[in-house]
């Protein structure tokens, strides 16, 4: 697991000398173990069946498919979080691209089938379209230098918009029922294990070490950093700053339309109205593993260590039966303390700077 | 000295000091305005105006001295007390709020309440009692009008309105006619006789010699902290004024070394952006090219534009005799030039990275194989980088946020080291740093133009860019308004030119 920690500041640890072996992970990640197991030892004694192996497959593609989303949103808020860097269209984007990849297989049931491609294909269209509409985000958001909240949020209503004509256009008809269909390739995304592991862990896994290598190792992933602590610092190094934004909302999108298809598999349908207010889990993945909001500071090991967490509220809320308006009410307490947190830190980190360089 | 006009002045600051840590900024100043006197004040960048005036308006607290008005000795503990007491503070930075009125600008925060409502707003009074100000200062301003809309005059002209609406007796002004054409300049100066008249003072600092002969009645003149004179400022020359303000020898040593100067590396030929106006100049190899100035001439502006990060409306550049198009930052660090910025923290270092990730930022690609950072390597250079600069820890991977001034400042030198940079630009290189870094700074900027770099200084500490140079562009507004080769370096003519006059020529060369 240690490939995967991932934070610019190893000097931190450098210039705090410690007797003695180093535990593999640190401060707020730890934090995070300890309260996934305490979460789990809770839930566990509510409702027994919360440790169960189907229970615990569920968690892990529930986990897996917000945590392949977050990777995402954890860039885009560690490169531009000094803009005010935020993709609030994640939900929606996973909407549309379940439906594009639904759509286009013209499998659906009782529904007109325009066209038919392989799921090959049409996977990768769905792919390429939420790739490009980030880009789009993300260009309007470099060139014109326009807010990320209001671009994004504005993207948020497009995705949707265009999730509705998607499938209206796949099924023949203006109804909300949405695409129900039968694919391999979508039954590897939502229900094929690997012993006990489920296929889309093991491509979260393999996903977020890729993200912890470009940002540890290579030149792009380095500038990311910089780029996120201060845009002008950025410019003055040679760093690209508008290529760098438009390359992370393309992603972004990329990454939230992947997990769209992985949400259309899991449920073998697309509807209009999937993955709504999802952007609220997403952002509390990033936030929750430690990505700070103001930018230039995150990790993709807490990210998946978030990613589990949320998920085990999810599900661990769901199996106690807790009505959904209570789990709206936790869940959005959690991510303003989780919040207020990264702004103590932030207070914590400016001060010990002061204090060192007066 | 000539004394003040009258009998009991107005004002009388007293043997005010002030220290910034280890530093004395004002050492023991005096200083006297009379009523319906328009008082100025002179003095380089950095020699303690801006904290005394900041004393006197109460924005920072003197470490010793006293404060007479009117004769009373008076405590401000903040700017409102100070306000409260008929002071004035009127920045070269506007601080009128752009969206409201010009009635509400002048009355915010004590808006006329309704009698009988006191938690309503009396609008009719507001504009009346706004609109009575203007006609005193024969300003033609419907005080309806958004402060936004108005031109940057007009927005001072609202600022004396506010500071008179409160019973200003002394306004102090800070530059205010830096932003401002000539027929503007004369509007204002006309309002200001009026404020004389109506015996109201003003305390008025410029760097523009002639204003001061113009408009002011006496002038005092501050250096390093310290009173050098008070004078009559009609029957003062500039000449003499610059000469005031800058009298001193060389306090402290340069080690410069001759170089031979090689060929011409960077060429800019007739240069415009929003801030630069028809720039030209040449420097070469092995040469160290001062470019002196006030702040806001233009030189910062100057050094991001040949770096790419403003956009250039008009110009050319060479690099080594090729016409080059520097349209980013990136594309300068290509062509082999780097830039230390003036703002070390915000824009030379990554205070939370480590000093390896500094040093290699410029040019990552030095130490990547297919797309991805050796970091084996990075470190090894930067270890061999900051042991060689000296850097205080000589650490790689001690984060560069925790180092001192001058130790931050070699890190940035470390990173265009690393980059290869052949046309180094350092602005206010030694700004904030301690006076050994600043020895070693200077030492490595000698070493590199010894090594056929070509190094261009801009500093407003005029001992700095003078003793470091070959040759010297002077800046004001925009354009290069003298240079100076070294023989003929003196700070009176850099001061002269930087006002932008012409330094009396007193046949030194005969």
């Amino acid at each position: 697991m240690s490939t995967l920690t991932e934070t610019p500041a190893s000097p931190r640890e450098a210039s705090k000398p410690k007797a003695g072996r180093r535990l593999p992970i640190q401060g707020q990640q730890l934090a995070l173990v300890v309260l996934i197991a305490l979460l789990a030892g809770g839930f566990a004694s509510q409702s027994p069946e919360f440790l169960s192996t189907g229970s615990i497959e569920n968690l892990l593609r529930s986990a897996s498919m917000y945590g392949i989303v977050g990777l995402g949103l954890t860039i885009v808020i560690i490169s531009t979080g000094s803009l005010g860097g935020i993709d609030l269209s994640v939900g929606s984007m996973m909407a549309l691209g379940g439906a594009i990849g639904a759509g286009l297989l013209g499998t659906a049931f009782s529904a007109a089938n325009p066209v038919k491609l392989p799921a090959v294909v049409a996977v990768l269209i769905a792919l390429v379209v939420t790739g490009v509409l980030g880009s789009i985000s993300g260009l309007l958001i470099a060139r014109l230098k326009l807010a990320p909240f209001a671009v994004t949020l504005g993207m948020m209503s497009v995705a949707r918009g265009l999730t509705y004509l998607m499938i209206a256009w796949a099924i023949g008809s203006a109804n909300t029922a949405g695409i129900t269909f039968s694919d391999p390739l979508f039954d590897w995304f939502g229900l094929t294990n690997y012993g006990p592991i489920p296929a889309i862990t093991v491509l979260f896994v393999v996903l977020a070490a890729l993200i912890a290598f470009m940002l540890k190792a290579t030149p792009f992933g380095r500038s990311l950093f910089v780029l996120g602590g201060n845009a002008d610092n950025a410019r003055l190094a040679g760093i690209n700053v508008r290529r760098t934004i438009v390359i992370v909302f393309a992603i972004s999108g990329l990454l939230a339309g992947l997990g769209g298809l992985i949400l259309t598999g899991r449920l073998s349908s697309a509807t209009p109205l999937a993955a709504t207010g999802y952007e609220l889990d997403v952002i509390m993945v990033a936030v929750i593993g430690g990505t700070s909001l103001a930018g230039g500071r995150g990790s993709i090991l807490g990210t998946v260590l978030a990613a589990i967490m949320v998920s085990e509220i999810n599900t661990g809320l769901d199996m106690m039966n807790v009505e959904s308006f209570y789990q709206y009410l936790i869940k959005g307490t959690i991510l303003v303390l989780a919040v207020v947190l990264d702004k103590v830190y932030q207070a914590r980190s400016s001060r010990k700077l002061a204090a060192a360089s007066a | 000295m000539v004394a003040s006009s009258t009998p009991q002045p107005l004002l009388r600051m007293e043997g005010i000091t002030k220290s910034f840590g280890n530093v004395q900024v004002l050492h023991g100043v005096d200083l006297e305005v009379g009523r319906g006197e328009v008082l100025g004040l002179l003095g380089e960048n950095g020699a303690g105006k801006s904290t005394l005036l900041n004393i006197l308006n109460g924005v920072l607290q003197r470490d010793t001295g006293a404060i007479h008005l009117d004769g009373e000795p008076v405590e401000f503990a903040g700017p409102k007390q100070a306000q409260d007491a008929g002071l004035a503070f009127i920045h070269q930075e506007l601080s009128v709020l752009p969206y409201l009125t010009v009635a509400e600008n002048i009355f915010i925060g004590r808006l006329p309440r309704r009698k009988g409502a006191p938690w309503l707003v009396d609008w009719a009074a507001c504009y009346r009692q706004a609109g009575e100000i203007l006609e005193r200062l024969a300003v033609k301003i419907d005080p309806r009008t958004i402060v936004g809309r108005l031109g940057t005059a007009e927005q001072e002209l609202v600022e004396i309105a506010k500071a008179l609406s409160m019973n200003a007796r002394i306004i102090t002004m800070d530059e205010p006619t830096a932003s401002l054409t000539e027929a503007e300049i004369e509007r204002l100066f006309t309002l200001m006789r009026a404020l004389k008249a109506d015996g109201v003072s003003v305390l008025y600092v410029s760097h523009r010699l002639h204003e001061v002969a113009e408009i002011c009645d006496r002038a005092t003149i501050l250096r390093d902290g310290k009173i050098v004179n008070t004078v009559d400022a009609k029957t003062t020359s500039s000449h003499t004024l610059a000469t005031m303000m800058v009298g001193r020898e060389l306090s402290e040593l340069f080690p410069k070394t001759e170089h031979e100067r090689g060929r011409e590396t960077l060429r800019v030929s007739n240069l415009s952006t929003v801030k630069l106006k028809d720039v030209s100049l040449s420097a070469h190899q092995g040469e160290i090219l001062g470019i002196a100035g006030l702040v806001g001439s233009g030189r910062t502006e100057l050094a991001r534009a040949i770096f790419g990060a403003d956009p250039i409306t008009a110009g050319e550049i060479f690099v080594e005799g090729e016409k080059v198009t520097v349209d980013s930052p990136g594309t300068a660090i290509r062509h082999g030039i780097g830039l230390v910025p003036e703002d070390r923290k915000l824009q030379g270092a990554v205070l939370s990275m480590s000093n390896a990730h500094n040093i290699s930022l410029a040019c990552m690609s030095k130490v990547s194989r297919l797309g991805q950072l050796d970091r084996g390597a990075e470190k090894q250079a930067a270890k061999k980088l900051v042991a060689d600069l000296q850097v205080f820890p000589p650490r790689a991977e001690q984060e560069t946020g925790r180092l001192s001034g001058g130790n931050q400042q070699k890190v940035v030198l470390a990173k265009w080291l690393f980059a290869g940079s052949k046309i180094l630009i350092v602005d206010e290189p030694t700004r904030g740093v301690d006076v050994g870094a600043r020895a070693a700074i200077h030492g490595l900027l000698n070493d590199l133009a010894g090594q056929g770099a070509t190094i261009i200084i801009i500093s407003s500490d005029l001992p700095e860019v003078m003793g470091m140079s070959d040759r010297i562009l002077v800046m004001h507004e925009g354009r290069i308004s003298g240079e100076l080769a070294r023989k003929d370096f003196s700070e009176e003519a850099i001061v002269m030119y930087a006002s932008g006059l012409e330094p009396i020529k007193e046949g030194s060369n005969a």
